[in-house]
């Protein structure tokens, strides 16, 4: 079996600053915009991209995330010719050991890579919300015969000292490369997005290895090798919106995005690029006699009878008679019982909710 | 353990007008979400029976489609199988030239149920039954009050001692009746006498005709299974009508959608709906897709809905994909796929429920 661009997705990470949200999940897993979990935004990408060969890395909390991935058939990644795998860190004749960073994830399964021959590997995260055609990126990649090609994205300059970030000539190259820099050079900031040729990343993925002072990292250790090695790294640009949902306050401002942020809101089309999710079986939502519900995205299985404004509501959420919901996000199989009034909070999935709660000038996050 | 296999049935199915007309019944949509046959073949799936035939007189075209070579009702397994049956116009016939399915897999009992009607039931008491009595068949049928009004395209059943002996129209003369929920469960080598019986007797019998022709003709009778619960059936546009608007009432919903007993359908992946600044919604069901900026009173919103601004929809049920544009008022009506409404500013259903076809631009 040989494909030319396979993808592997790093969907590890805890997101210690969600919270208790991911106190029992990783950080992928945590639902998004009324329907969704975070990793369905790279894996429907993939499926987009015509990308059908998925590897998936698990280690924080997996079993959700392993047993949502399932075969791919969410995301039509299931065909005969595809293959999903998740891939968790596993006992092998050297021992046990965990992944150590992005790059020994990777290096970890070399041996599924080598399986498939592939001549390119996309490396993406499962952390972050954005629709992409991966191939366009590709294409680039071949044209300008580069090693390795970063997705990029301008950023506020007082935000950029919390990404990679790298300085371009007029083709578009690298020419310099700093993991999250105090004194930041430029806005261009890494998206955590890679397509390398797979025999330049074996061969840095190997050296890397052996390296003992490595945190075995792509943005601290892989690309500034390759710099140093005068490899050819294109920057390619992206235009539209993306996000890095890392905390409780920037999740909030994701979902609240896709009421107010045209950008954000064509996350939402159906079109090429549309979002594939698993299918909850929930019954049409109702709302009713004494319902108010406006600027809001609700989702299959709600049952309203209380007030909601400017607000995403999840799938299986009752929102009881003289309950209000206003400036909030609102997760799977919660209750807010009548006489509750919720303003500017998340809540967490399967919990009701009896006291109310005003986040105020923060976002409060409400669960057990 | 007995060997289940399961039949949905379509042949036979009464004619709802003109929203019948390019689609069977059994694949017309129902709550915004479902297609009817998703009922019956949920049943089977809940049931536990993975080996399913659908029977289909007319119009494969929307069933393919509805079924494509998913896999939501747990059919499409090794184990199991989803299979389309088409080939004539008459169920013995089309059972017979597709008895291949019965031939390989070898069943010792067949459920065969109806698209026609609606009802949530669990098969496996019924075929327990059947099989501790060594039936040959077993009708399942429930007592309606309402015979006079409803279910007059249904048959009733002739009971003596608990046993079926004759089956008859309702001509709706009497207001309790049993009613047949045209859910019969065989014995397999029974069902196979009465194939090669049924094209001797008449080329056009159903499996209702056969069965009431070996009742009368052979003086024969068969075991029976009372079903309690819901169940409507889907034999005029009003009934189609009626049959949809309950569900508006929560405490009626939730004791038909029961927690233990889920409804598949196939999944289109639509994003969650979206209300603007000027919607207002009362005692409604939308579908996800939906986009309202209007007021949406008493009515059944399907996927990809828009409903803009100073739009008004009342009583109404709308299908997937139209569009009902600004200061529109829409009262009673029942509108197909793909229609638009933009120019015409008003659209009332006066004594019955007026009905716009799939794609009209009005």
């Amino acid at each position: 079996m040989e494909k030319e661009l396979i993808a592997m997705l790093l969907a590890g990470g805890k997101g210690t600053r969600l919270e208790t949200l991911t106190k029992k999940i990783a950080k992928p897993a945590v639902n998004f915009g009324g329907k969704y979990r975070i990793i369905d935004f790279p894996l429907s990408n993939c499926a987009n991209s015509s990308i059908d060969t998925v590897g998936v890395l698990t280690q924080y909390e997996s079993i959700l995330l392993n047993t949502y991935i399932g075969n791919g058939e969410k995301w039509g990644l299931n065909g005969i010719h595809s293959l999903t795998a998740t891939l968790p860190p596993r006992q092998t004749e050297e021992g046990n050991v965990w992944y150590k960073g992005t790059a020994d994830a990777i290096y970890q399964n070399i041996d599924f890579l080598d399986n498939l021959k592939p001549t390119y590997v996309l490396i993406l995260s499962g952390d972050h919300i954005y629709r992409m055609n991966y191939r366009t990126m590709l294409d680039a990649h071949k044209q300008s015969n580069a090693d390795l090609t970063v997705a990029v994205i301008d950023v506020d300059k007082k935000e950029a000292s919390r990404f990679g970030i790298m300085s371009i000539d007029k083709d578009n190259l690298v020419t310099q490369f700093e993991e999250k820099p105090t004194q930041p050079k430029s806005t261009l900031a890494s998206m955590g997005i890679y397509i390398f040729n797979y025999k330049e990343l074996r061969q840095a993925l190997m050296t890397d290895a052996k390296d003992e002072t490595s945190e075995h990292d792509f943005g601290k250790n892989i690309i500034p090798t390759l710099l140093k090695q005068k490899k050819r790294l294109l920057a390619f640009p992206f235009k539209g919106y993306w996000r890095d949902v890392g905390t409780i306050e920037s999740l909030w401002e994701a979902n609240m995005d896709l009421l107010d942020n045209e950008d954000a809101k064509r996350l939402l089309l159906n079109d090429d690029l549309k979002l594939f999710t698993e299918d909850t079986r929930s019954l049409p939502q109702y709302l009713g006699e004494k319902a108010k519900v406006k600027n809001a995205l609700v989702n299959q299985g709600a049952v309203i009878f209380g007030a909601v404004d400017h607000s995403v509501i999840f799938h299986d959420v009752t929102i009881e008679e003289g309950a209000s919901v206003i400036d909030s996000v609102i997760m799977p199989g919660v209750t807010v019982k009548t006489g509750t009034t919720l303003k500017r909070v998340i809540v967490s999935p399967n919990i009701k909710v009896e006291t109310s709660i005003n986040g105020g000038t923060n976002i409060v996050l409400v669960s057990k | 353990m007995a060997k289940i296999m399961g039949f949905c049935n379509l042949h036979g199915n009464k004619s709802l007008g003109p929203l019948t007309e390019n689609r069977p019944l059994g694949s017309t949509s129902f709550l915004g979400r479902y297609a009817l046959m998703d009922f019956t073949l949920s049943n089977f799936s809940n049931s536990g029976i993975d080996k399913v035939g659908i029977l289909i007189e007319t119009q494969p075209r929307s069933i393919m489609k509805h079924l494509g070579s998913t896999n939501v009702f747990n059919n499409n397994t090794k184990l199991g199988f989803e299979q389309v049956l088409y080939n004539e116009k008459h169920f013995t016939n089309n059972l017979k030239a597709n008895d291949w399915l019965i031939l390989d897999h070898r069943p010792d009992v067949i459920v065969i149920a109806p698209s026609d009607l609606l009802y949530t039931m669990d098969f496996r008491p019924a075929i327990k039954q059947h099989l501790d009595n060594k039936e040959k068949l077993t009708l399942v049928y429930t007592r309606t009050k309402k015979g006079k009004k409803q279910f007059l395209n249904s048959d009733v059943l002739t009971l003596k001692d608990g046993r079926v002996i004759n089956l008859v129209q309702n001509q709706g003369t009497k207001d309790e009746i049993d009613i047949s929920v045209d859910t019969f469960i065989f014995s397999k080598d029974y069902l196979m006498t009465l194939l090669e019986l049924g094209p001797q007797v008449s080329a056009t019998f159903g499996i209702k005709e056969l069965i009431r022709y070996v009742l009368v003709q052979d003086g024969l009778s068969f075991g029976t299974f009372k079903l309690n619960g819901y169940l409507r059936a889907f034999d005029s546009l009003e009934a189609y009508f009626e049959n949809s608007m309950e569900f508006l009432d929560f405490d009626f919903r939730n004791k038909v959608f029961l927690e233990d007993w889920p409804i598949y359908t196939v999944s289109n992946n639509t994003p969650p709906a979206r209300y603007g600044s000027n919607a207002v919604i009362k005692n409604s069901m939308i579908a996800n897709g939906a986009k309202i900026n209007g007021t949406v009173i008493n009515s059944i919103i399907s996927r990809n809905v828009v409903i803009e601004e100073g739009a008004r929809i009342e009583n109404a049920i709308i299908f997937t994909d139209s569009k009902v544009g600004k200061d529109v008022v829409v009262q009673g009506v029942i509108i197909d796929k793909y229609v638009k409404i933009e120019k015409t500013k008003i659209l009332a259903g006066k004594e019955s429920v007026l009905y716009i076809k799939q794609g009209e631009k009005l």
